[in-house]
């Protein structure tokens, strides 16, 4: 750790590092995170459960089928089907995501704003794959919460056979709260 | 079956959608987590949402695209697909706030194979604060009659 009084108590695997050293990272790409689980209609159900959604999409599998062709799941849970176990027998991966990866000072992320472009329905069955890659670093900033960077980073999500099914655009605020 | 579903032909610029509105609980901020599989803690260890600079626990990226979604597909119905959608994330979402969705047609359009396209503004308004500013694009089937 390059900055000693960062600490990464977030669970994403922050690293540490100067702006300098962030900026060389612009332009890489993670690896691919795959998802652990296919999409499923019990999660999409807990889903919608949790948000309210009463879409006949995602509850009823005969109007699904007739209308689309199967059971879908909502756009606003895409990152789900990439996001690992917490808990695993053989130890827990951590989902590599740029905002995470890139050494920068910031220990607190915050996410600012997302952009989806969807291109096709998200279908039970199908294993989720997600890469991510780092587009741009702000020079540093101070907004309510703190001081740190805002990190823009460009998302595909892939099925298994290599369909783009999603690409999103995501900036993020990596900073030091301003009360520490 | 039969869908309430609104068809893009009866679709006209500056329509306001009808307002949706959800009370924000602590049960469905965790219920949300739980099912969401988004285990940063500033969403569910309100010791870390304090360090964060934050009054507590706060709901995420993802509720707040499902909250836009729901604005728009409760009122256009479940064969509307979603094609675009850009949030800003301007303010929180705490449990205990009561949160609404406000929608605006905003582009009634073609796009290059004849589909029926609809632009929105949608805002989710916490209190007097808009937390959150979206605009989407969606899909909607034509009217056969």
């Amino acid at each position: 750790m390059s900055d000693g009084a960062s600490v990464d108590e977030s669970g994403l695997g922050l690293a540490f590092g100067t702006y300098e050293q962030a900026l060389t990272w612009i332009g890489r790409t993670t690896q691919a995170n795959i998802g652990e689980v296919p999409v499923n209609a019990p999660m999409i159900q807990l889903y919608c459960s949790a948000v309210q959604d009463a879409n006949p999409a995602y509850w009823d599998k005969d109007f699904a089928a007739q209308h689309w062709g199967g059971a879908i799941a909502p756009p606003g849970m895409l990152q789900t089907w990439t996001i690992p176990m917490q808990w695993r027998p053989e130890g827990r991966r951590t989902i590599a995501v740029m905002a995470a990866l890139v050494p920068l000072p910031g220990d607190k992320p915050i996410n600012v704003s997302t952009e989806f472009e969807y291109f096709e329905p998200v279908r039970e069955g199908m294993i989720v794959t997600m890469t991510d890659r780092l587009e741009a670093i702000s020079p540093e900033k101070t907004t309510r919460v703190g001081t740190g960077h805002f990190i823009t980073s460009v998302s595909e999500y892939h099925d298994q056979h290599g369909t783009l099914l999603a690409r999103a655009t995501n900036v993020l605020f990596r900073y030091k709260a301003t009360d520490q | 079956m039969n869908v309430h579903q609104i068809c893009w032909n009866d679709v006209v610029e500056g329509m306001d959608l009808p307002v949706m509105s959800v009370d924000v609980t602590y049960k469905m901020a965790i219920l949300h987590v739980a099912g969401g599989w988004d285990y940063m803690p500033g969403h569910h260890e309100p010791d870390y949402a304090r360090r964060q600079g934050l009054k507590t626990i706060f709901l995420n990226t993802l509720f707040h695209q499902s909250m836009v979604d729901r604005t728009v597909t409760d009122w256009a119905g479940p064969l509307t697909f979603l094609m675009r959608r850009k949030i800003a994330m301007r303010g929180q979402i705490y449990p205990g706030d009561t949160i609404r969705g406000l929608g605006k047609v905003t582009k009634v359009w073609r796009g290059p194979h004849g589909e029926g396209r609809v632009d929105l503004d949608v805002v989710i308004r916490n209190g007097e604060e808009d937390v959150c500013v979206a605009d989407c694009t969606v899909r909607l089937p034509d009217r056969l009659v």
